[in-house]
């Protein structure tokens, strides 16, 4: 029989996927509510704070056995018993007593398959995270409380207040007026906040910036073409203030390895032979964004220098131009997840490279950029990180 | 053997290991590869490499790899074509990551780990002596002639002449785990936030109880807080270690640990590579715990103090 059984090890280790400016310089601190504004309306940033998953993926893209601790065939060799991690509380105070089909995978297909799959936030099993809602007000605010006897250890914060659906312009106006501790900025705003000696953490590309096609009439042709017309290098030196990635991958280099494989041509002869007569197409994107606004201009610039006329809509859209989140480090985890905010089916199970050439191979989606994530912080707040792994920060004492 | 000596070689040891560990990765990788580009092969073409290190791969482990790579492939004595072959050394989160490009618009790649070649644990002979080093993390570190105690979140290990032996921890976990060891001849005490565990470390024994116990820092009757990373019993900014004549050592500067004198009057410090996570009294000084966030190693030291000019 097949044995994989892996050595929970314990993740002390902070600061995830994210860079600090700050130092540390004393012992973690208990205590303290945190205030946190973002631009998103849903919980997908503090989800795994609250339900939690059989496995997870670490900083390194790794599956790591989490309210599992091992796995195992059973004597059928037929499916896989996943062992129940022990003193695990509900957040009633129950214990977690999870019910045998639930630790029962059917072995019909890779384990590596299984486990990326277990670990996705969707496949959450139970309310048994560092933290519990107290208070939500859907698209507006959370409050979310320690849970006192987590099992990995009582957060250090006794709370946070999450502010959601706020603008970035907001968010930084309540950061000035002291009314947030962390909030995020553009990579546009880099510098001036750098200038203003604000605290700016600014992690690795984690947020892939594309083009997507909705429109299935508009043909290969043409979606080629306007991906070889823009201009991704003076877009990103003009208009990103160099700090983003041009990229023709989904995955940025730092999680994938192989990203440099998916070249950017700028090729505006062959993207002219491929235009027949004039083509009009609708090109969406959030007219809040202030980054992806000027974007969408210059890309009907590029567009028009091949024949292409962009035209930009808030109505029915051709293309839309939006930013995909990366949502693990685990490549084949991060590109099931996109595959899946993007309504593409997904790609057949594969080595990442395999998976996500499916993705890209008819131009149905243009990746253009990657964006690291921007936070400003109050200088006393310690271990924040882009993937909001909320039970490890802690705030500084005012002496 | 002086204790010294012993030190190093084990150290040294567990350096070679690792370094062999690393060349055994290495050598499965490009064998991997080297059977993946072979089957795009035909019989009478052969291949021909242009390579790239976009990686932090060293130069001379690339070099040694494209060797490995194309010593793997099958030899094709009459082949009459060339194929030309991009291998580029690259790497992810995960670690690194080879890629080959052949220009029949075949992509084959390998990752391998371990990531890095391990360096030769750093040592400090004056006022430091690294005492281990390891990856898992590291809470408090005994050690008496050839043997070590390494108390970590999930287990007490005992190293003794090179051999590694350890018994498994089930206790309450706190978010910023702490712990202490206590030896009295063959008896060991292992304290947490909300445990205790005590028995023997010949043979390596314990029994763990879910509950707080006192022991001694600086002459006071301390314990730790639970579920948290505090010691009751003394104030925060009292948690420093006493040594001779009114001296201390404290760790509240970023990666150092200072000799204060009386009036909290600094004396003289040392550098350590990564952020103090554990100060604990020694007969001679202190053991300190560092983490060190790029390498993503705990180290113990012992540091010993010069009470004989003060």
């Amino acid at each position: 029989m097949r044995l994989m059984r892996y050595r929970w090890i314990a993740a002390v280790v902070s600061g995830g996927i994210a860079w600090s400016a700050s130092a540390q310089t004393a012992r973690s601190h208990y205590g303290g509510v945190l205030r946190v504004e973002t631009s998103d309306t849903g919980d997908a940033h503090f989800a795994a704070q609250i339900s939690e998953t059989l496995v997870r993926s670490n900083r390194h893209g790794e599956i790591e056995p989490w309210l599992a601790t091992d796995w195992t065939h059973d004597f059928a060799n037929a499916r896989w018993i996943f062992t129940a991690r022990k003193n695990v509380l509900l957040q009633n105070g129950v214990p977690w007593a999870p019910s045998e089909s639930a630790l029962s995978i059917a072995d019909s297909k890779p384990i590596e398959e299984i486990l990326v799959e277990s670990g996705q936030a969707e496949k959450s099993l139970a309310e048994t995270g560092p933290f519990h809602v107290s208070n939500l007000k859907p698209g507006q605010f959370a409050r979310l409380e320690a849970s006192e006897k987590y099992w990995g250890g009582r957060p250090f914060l006794d709370a946070v207040e999450i502010q959601l659906g706020r603008t970035r312009r907001d968010q930084l106006l309540d950061f000035e007026l002291g009314k947030a501790d962390v909030v995020e900025a553009e990579v546009t705003d880099i510098k001036s906040l750098k200038q203003r000696s604000a605290v700016v953490q600014m992690s690795k590309p984690l947020e892939t910036v594309a083009l997507v096609f909705e429109n299935a009439a508009i043909s290969i042709d043409v979606r080629q073409a306007l991906a070889l017309s823009i201009d991704r290098a003076t877009i990103q030196r003009v208009l990103l203030d160099k700090q983003a990635e041009v990229s023709a991958a989904l995955l940025p280099q730092w999680i994938s390895g192989y990203a440099f494989l998916f070249l950017t041509p700028h090729d505006v002869a062959r993207a002219k032979e491929l235009v027949h007569g004039k083509v009009n197409l609708m090109l969406c994107s959030d007219p809040n964004d202030r980054v992806l606004q000027p974007v969408a201009d210059r890309i009907a610039v590029d567009a028009s220098q091949v024949g292409i006329v962009v035209h930009q809509s808030t109505g029915s859209c051709d293309a839309r131009l939006f930013r995909l989140p990366i949502r693990s480090v685990n490549p084949q985890q991060a590109l099931l997840s996109m595959a899946s905010a993007l309504h593409e089916s997904a790609p057949a199970w594969a080595q990442p490279y395999r998976m996500e050439r499916e993705l890209l191979k008819d131009y149905h989606v243009v990746p253009l950029f990657h964006f690291p994530l921007v936070h400003v912080l109050t200088p006393n707040v310690r271990n924040w990180s882009a993937d909001w792994n909320l039970a490890d920060v802690w705030l500084e004492a005012t002496p | 053997m002086p204790r010294f000596t012993f030190m190093r070689i084990v150290l040294v040891l567990v350096w070679l290991a690792a370094t062999l560990a690393y060349a055994d990765a290495l050598e499965d990788a490009a064998q991997e590869l080297a059977a993946q580009i072979a089957g795009h092969l035909g019989a009478q073409e052969r291949a021909q490499f242009i390579t790239h290190n976009i990686s932090s791969l060293p130069a001379v482990d690339a070099s040694r790899a494209r060797r490995m790579i194309e010593a793997a492939l099958p030899k094709h004595p009459r082949a009459k074509s060339v194929v030309e072959i991009t291998l580029t050394f690259s790497e992810n989160a995960a670690g690194y990551l080879w890629v080959a490009e052949i220009h029949k618009g075949e992509v084959e790649m390998v990752a391998v780990r371990p990531k890095r070649a391990p360096s030769l644990p750093d040592r400090q002979l004056l006022t430091k002596r690294l005492l281990w080093q390891q990856s898992e993390p590291l809470l408090d570190v005994w050690q008496q002639d050839d043997t070590i105690l390494l108390l970590s979140p999930t287990n007490l290990a005992i190293m003794e002449a090179g051999q590694r032996s350890e018994i498994a921890i089930e206790v309450p976990r706190v978010r910023d785990p702490r712990g202490h060891i206590d030896v009295e001849g063959n008896r060991v005490t292992a304290y947490f936030p909300d445990a205790t565990c005590s028995g023997t470390f010949k043979p390596l024994q314990l029994v763990c109880e879910n509950k707080p116990s006192d022991f001694s820092l600086n002459g006071t009757k301390v314990h730790f807080t639970p579920g948290r990373n505090t010691l009751d019993g003394i104030r925060p900014s009292d948690e420093n270690v006493s040594v001779c004549s009114g001296l201390s050592l404290t760790a509240l500067k970023e990666n150092k640990v200072e000799l204060l004198g009386k009036n909290r009057a600094h004396l003289d410090e040392v550098d350590l590579a990564g952020t103090v996570t554990a100060l604990w009294p020694a007969n001679d000084g202190a053991r300190v715990v560092v983490h060190n966030l790029n390498t993503e190693q705990y180290a113990a030291y012992a540091l010993s103090v010069d009470c004989s000019s003060r």
